[in-house]
């Protein structure tokens, strides 16, 4: 019964990049041709921006601290274009510098000596003991793991060199028909192939020096192999936003609301059901639930989830979605694994780390430590201050998070009782007790006593597992044929006017980029829209 | 058994002076404990440097499950305390 309930046009559900990106190019094509269409985008948390979170860090001028999503590159199409046609600051982020510490097994090593197989201790096949193959280790096991695969379904001979020019077509045509060892290659895990190739010792050693845990598991080598060498064909520039990358999702949020459609923060969607409307099309009823806990049943002629998917599990399990259909819905919804990110960053008085790094230090340095990955942030020349960024981007639940408690708590306490706005330091304030045990990891990566280097003066974290979003990035789970499921998840039900979309179901999983892929197919498959490059917005 | 100590800093709380006021307290906290209050109400200035002292007594304090608390600080000291997220670790009081 829909009852005297006004009805709008389109209700989308979260305010991260793809819920408002959505938004805005909806309405701009709508008003193209003097349509009004009556939009609306709920987000239950008190910002805009998802998993881009940049913070202001206190005593440190003209630096924001990237605690979400944090760099993008030039073959990111979508955010690079977007991101100039907004007018917003970029400048690069080195990733790569040799003078960085590799901090693994107990040894204390420059990044450049990673290179070298006398330096490092790990057990390498003696075919792998050369600068050129442990610089192209992952090359080197898709060469000779996926050469059969390309041979027969494309007629390519794999090479180094011919595997710089593979397109998404070919990759996707190899990873469904593909096989190896008599299985497809979406059913063979990528870890697998990579131990078969390179060996044990090879693999760790990728594994511990690229700083993750979870890359190099969990989706199959259909998915996992194009994913890590996405980046394979040359160097490619990563960016990062002067102004903090929560200044993309803003804008978007401005432009969304010059069309006049509202963006309701602290507004919870609770459930989504099916609903006949008066002029006889399917349309969806919803509930909603304001921050003084209030529930009010709107309809909308069609809805996007622009959500993760622990954020859509969080739904009321009832309606089509999680009751009649599914058995439908239920596998592509779990196709994808949560990744649990956690970041940390810690101020200091100094950048004490350029007594071992060098002045002016930049990028990356890696440990086998919990903390995994180090980043000197990139902080103003003529400040003393420095900000060092921890990211841990764990397999499983992180060392960190379960540190994290107690100020996960008292920050959405904090945050309950103030206005709804910018993101502040403080919301994210890490404990004393996390702060003084990344600072001894610190100590210990750099070759460093306490005698050597002040305490931090302030830390702000974010363990990204936590609910709403279950994690921070989604990679594909083996077994799926991932571009079916991202093709049918678009919208999963069909007929009824509900649609999904973001970074989780993408081809370019972590990436802001997949975010906008997934918006851009949905909007061009179910609403009708040209493609983004066919405008005149970019 | 519970011991409180006070301390009652002047001036600044700062680079210049946060490794004298670093000694002090850490020289309170021989003693065993259990709540320490810092009387900020003649302080003007506090820096990073002092933030990265008051941390420092707050995860000494938080390691013997005891309390730590700033009384009579200026609003705009409360302030700074409050924008970098310290007030769920020290107690602000007027």
């Amino acid at each position: 019964m829909s009852g005297s309930l006004s009805i709008i046009d389109l209700a989308i559900v979260g305010a991260g990049v793809s819920g408002l990106y959505s938004a805005w190019r909806v309405l701009d094509h709508a008003s193209r041709s003097a349509n009004s269409l009556r939009v609306k985008v709920f987000e239950s948390d008190d910002r805009v921006g998802g998993r881009l979170l940049s913070v202001k860090p206190p005593y440190v001028n003209d630096t924001f601290v990237e605690l979400g999503g944090m760099r993008f590159s030039q073959s990111h199409r979508l955010t690079y274009d977007l991101i100039r046609s907004f007018g917003l600051g970029y400048k690069e982020l080195a990733d790569a510098n040799p003078n960085n510490i590799a901090y693994l097994r107990g040894k204390r090593m420059k990044k450049a000596d990673l290179l070298d197989p006398d330096s490092i201790p790990y057990l390498i096949d003696e075919d792998l003991r050369n600068p050129q193959a442990l610089q192209n280790l992952l090359a080197i096991a898709a060469v000779r793991s996926l050469g059969p695969a390309f041979k027969d379904v494309l007629g390519i001979d794999l090479t180094l060199e011919t595997l710089k020019s593979v397109t998404p077509e070919q990759w996707r045509a190899v990873g469904e028909q593909g096989r190896f060892e008599g299985y497809p290659l979406y059913e063979t895990p990528l870890h697998y192939l990579l131990i078969r190739t390179l060996g044990r010792g090879a693999v760790q050693l990728l594994q511990d020096s690229l700083g993750y845990d979870s890359i190099l598991w969990t989706w199959s080598a259909a998915d996992g192999f194009p994913w890590n060498l996405a980046d394979f064909a040359g160097d490619v520039p990563h960016y990062h936003l002067i102004n903090g990358f929560s200044a993309f999702p803003a804008g978007l949020k401005d432009r969304v609301i010059a069309h006049g459609a509202e963006v309701l923060l602290r507004t919870r969607v609770a459930a989504i059901e099916e609903q006949r409307l008066p002029d006889g099309s399917l349309g969806v009823a919803f509930t909603i639930v304001d921050a003084h806990g209030n529930e009010t049943r709107q309809l909308a002629r069609k809805l996007i989830l622009a959500m993760p998917r622990r954020s859509i599990e969080l739904l009321s399990h009832k309606g089509p979605l999680f009751d009649r259909d599914y058995a439908v819905f239920k596998p592509l919804l779990e196709a994808v694994s949560p990744i649990p990110l956690f970041k940390l960053a810690l101020c200091y008085e100094t950048c004490w780390w350029e007594k071992v790094v060098g002045a002016n230090s930049n990028g990356k340095s890696v440990t086998d430590l919990p903390m995994r990955q180090v980043y000197y942030w990139k902080v103003n020349p003529d400040d003393q201050q420095g900000v060092v960024l921890i990211y841990d981007g764990g397999l499983s639940k992180s060392y960190w998070e379960q540190l994290d408690v107690v100020s996960s708590s008292a920050s959405q306490a904090k945050r309950r009782d103030r206005a709804p706005g910018a993101p502040v330091w403080s919301d994210y304030a890490a404990s004393p007790r996390i702060l003084f045990e990344a600072h001894r990891q610190l100590l210990e990566l750099h070759g460093l006593s306490d005698e050597d280097v002040p305490t931090p003066f302030a830390s702000a974290c974010i363990s990204w597992g936590r609910d709403p979003y279950g994690g921070g990035a989604h990679f594909w789970n083996q077994g799926v044929r991932s571009h079916d499921v991202a093709q049918k998840i678009l919208q999963p039900i069909e007929g009824w006017p509900v649609f999904i979309c973001g970074e989780c179901w993408s081809h370019e999983q972590g990436w802001v980029e997949g975010a906008l892929q997934t918006a851009e197919a949905m909007l061009q498959a179910h609403f009708g829209l040209p493609a983004l490059h066919d405008t005149d917005l970019v | 058994m519970s011991l409180t100590q006070k301390y009652e800093p002047v001036g600044r709380f700062d680079a210049s002076t946060s490794s004298q006021h670093q000694v002090e307290l850490m020289r309170l906290l021989e003693a065993p404990v259990t709540a320490l209050d810092i009387d900020f109400s003649k302080i003007e200035f506090l820096s990073s440097a002092g933030l990265r002292v008051l941390l420092f007594v707050a995860h000494e304090m938080e390691k013997r499950s005891g309390t730590l608390q700033v009384t009579g600080a200026k609003t705009e000291i409360k302030e700074i305390i409050v924008a970098v997220g310290f007030d769920d670790i020290v107690h602000l009081k007027d």
